[in-house]
């Protein structure tokens, strides 16, 4: 992971984990389908993460690992920003 | 290689009778006992075993024939033989290998009818979560779990049942296990009068067991990948054949009745009236056959090169499918309703089947609501900006 993470992803992140405590720290490593991110909430975060951040992904984002953990989540974000 | 043509010629063998037993099943809302013993006997329950556990060794396409064919008999039949087949091609693509060695051949012969278990009370068609969960760890599997809508349950030799993988496991984390009917004791919850695919028997039931470690399906906690590569995919292909089946044999009988010298003083052929609605019939009815092929095409096409079918584009035209299918021939069945009007199209004593088929085809926008398919297509459809057709 490239930095720590803005607070703004997290809040964002949070709010598509459904089954996530809401006391239970995001962790870089957190299996993000264990806790509520089905496909469907995935392309509702990756929505909402473009509005929050100006950015667009790439179509086939869906198909990639960084949906699985927030780590990973933070680095293509990042190298979508710096794109 | 079992033919195509030689599938769906056994298929059109056996309509005839399940035609014969179609209006007493959707009257007395029975299981089509006979017409199922005629599937067994005719090798169609294992159309889907490959060749070398005794079966058929059909495809996507064989499914979609036959489907499209017993529907034009009874569309119950066509529906629970249908779903039977879907869980089947689950079981031949995922099961372990000593689970296949004991149970394809059984199926191939006849003698399994395996029911679904993948919905729960409250879960809205939702199959890729679960509440009641395994347990048992690693030794024998404990399951007991109520099913609102099991097809057949009442009759079937064998189940395929989705649980959480284990309590402490997430919702998301979901089991296939198939069980035998004679390790489950099953509790029928619920009375069956619906409004139409009456035959189904689609009754509530209470399932408990015990099941081997070898009777996991897929992986533990993979139910998804078993759902999206063949489940999903087999079932939307199977179910709009059947739906397309049971229209087009309602389009065939009308015209029939058009062609004959028995034909009321309303469906004149020589009204403009009347052939512009035989033609929105057919249009929509050729649209969902093309499609189907279309999408059979594309199941094979990724089968045969062992690629997923969790693409964004090929999520879409497997849901599209299933929606315009079950949209069109329920259309085109309302259509024929209003030409043939009150005496021919809507009683039930009619000659003509007109108003049990407008009651079969209205479940099938029911059957996984169209709409929480359309919440995913417009959800998908974002993902594909340059909008892939197929």
């Amino acid at each position: 992971m490239a930095t720590e993470w803005l607070p703004e992803f997290e809040t964002v992140v949070r709010r598509h984990l459904p089954l996530l405590d809401a006391n239970t720290p995001i962790t870089p490593d957190l299996a993000l389908a264990d806790h509520g991110l089905n496909s469907l909430a995935m392309i509702r975060l990756l929505v909402d993460l473009e509005d929050g951040f100006g950015v667009e992904f790439p179509d086939d984002v869906l198909a990639a690992t960084a949906f699985r953990t927030p780590g990973a989540l933070w680095t293509l974000l990042n190298q979508v920003l710096a794109a | 290689m079992y033919s195509k043509a030689a599938a769906a010629d056994v298929a059109r063998e056996l309509v005839p009778l399940l035609r014969a037993h179609a209006r007493e099943v959707d009257a007395k809302a029975a299981f089509p006992v006979e017409a199922l013993r005629a599937l067994r006997d005719s090798g169609l329950m294992g159309l889907l075993v490959p060749r070398e556990h005794g079966g058929m060794g059909g495809g996507v396409h064989d499914v979609a024939e036959v489907g499209r064919v017993l529907a034009h008999g009874c569309a119950s039949t066509a529906m629970i033989w249908a779903m039977h087949s879907q869980q089947v091609d689950s079981i031949v693509a995922f099961a372990d290998a000593r689970l296949a060695e004991r149970l394809l051949p059984r199926v191939a012969a006849g003698e399994v009818f395996i029911a679904s278990v993948t919905t729960e009370p409250g879960s809205g068609g939702q199959i890729l979560r679960a509440s009641a969960s395994l347990t048992g760890g690693t030794g024998t599997l404990a399951l007991d779990r109520k099913a609102p809508i099991v097809t057949g349950g009442e009759h079937a030799d064998g189940f395929l049942i989705t649980m959480r993988d284990s309590a402490e496991s997430s919702a998301d984390s979901v089991t296939l296990v198939y069980a035998d009917r004679d390790q489950l004791s099953l509790e029928v919850t619920g009375d069956w009068d619906p409004m139409g695919m009456r035959g189904t028997r689609s009754v509530g039931m209470r399932v408990t067991g015990e099941v081997e470690p070898d009777q996991v399906v897929g992986e533990r906690g993979g139910f998804r990948r078993v759902a999206l590569a063949s489940m999903v995919p087999v079932a939307h292909v199977a179910w709009s054949a059947c739906w397309l089946g049971a229209a087009q044999s309602a389009l065939s009988d009308v015209v029939r009745l058009i062609r004959s010298a028995a034909k009321p003083g309303g469906l004149d052929p020589h009204s403009d009236l009347v052939t512009e609605r035989l033609a929105r019939v057919r249009i929509d009815l050729e649209l969902v056959s093309g499609y189907l092929r279309q999408v059979c095409d594309k199941v094979a096409a990724h089968r045969a090169q062992g690629r997923p079918l969790d693409d964004t584009a090929t999520q879409i035209h497997l849901n599209t499918l299933k929606v315009a299918a079950a949209e069109l021939t329920f259309g085109a069945v309302d259509r024929l309703v209003q030409l043939c009007g009150m005496a021919t199209g809507y009683l039930k004593t009619s000659e003509l089947p007109l108003e049990r088929h407008f009651r079969d085809l209205r479940s099938a926008s029911l059957n996984i609501a169209n709409e929480r398919l359309l919440k995913v297509t417009g959800a998908l459809s974002l993902m594909d900006r340059p909008v892939t057709l197929i």
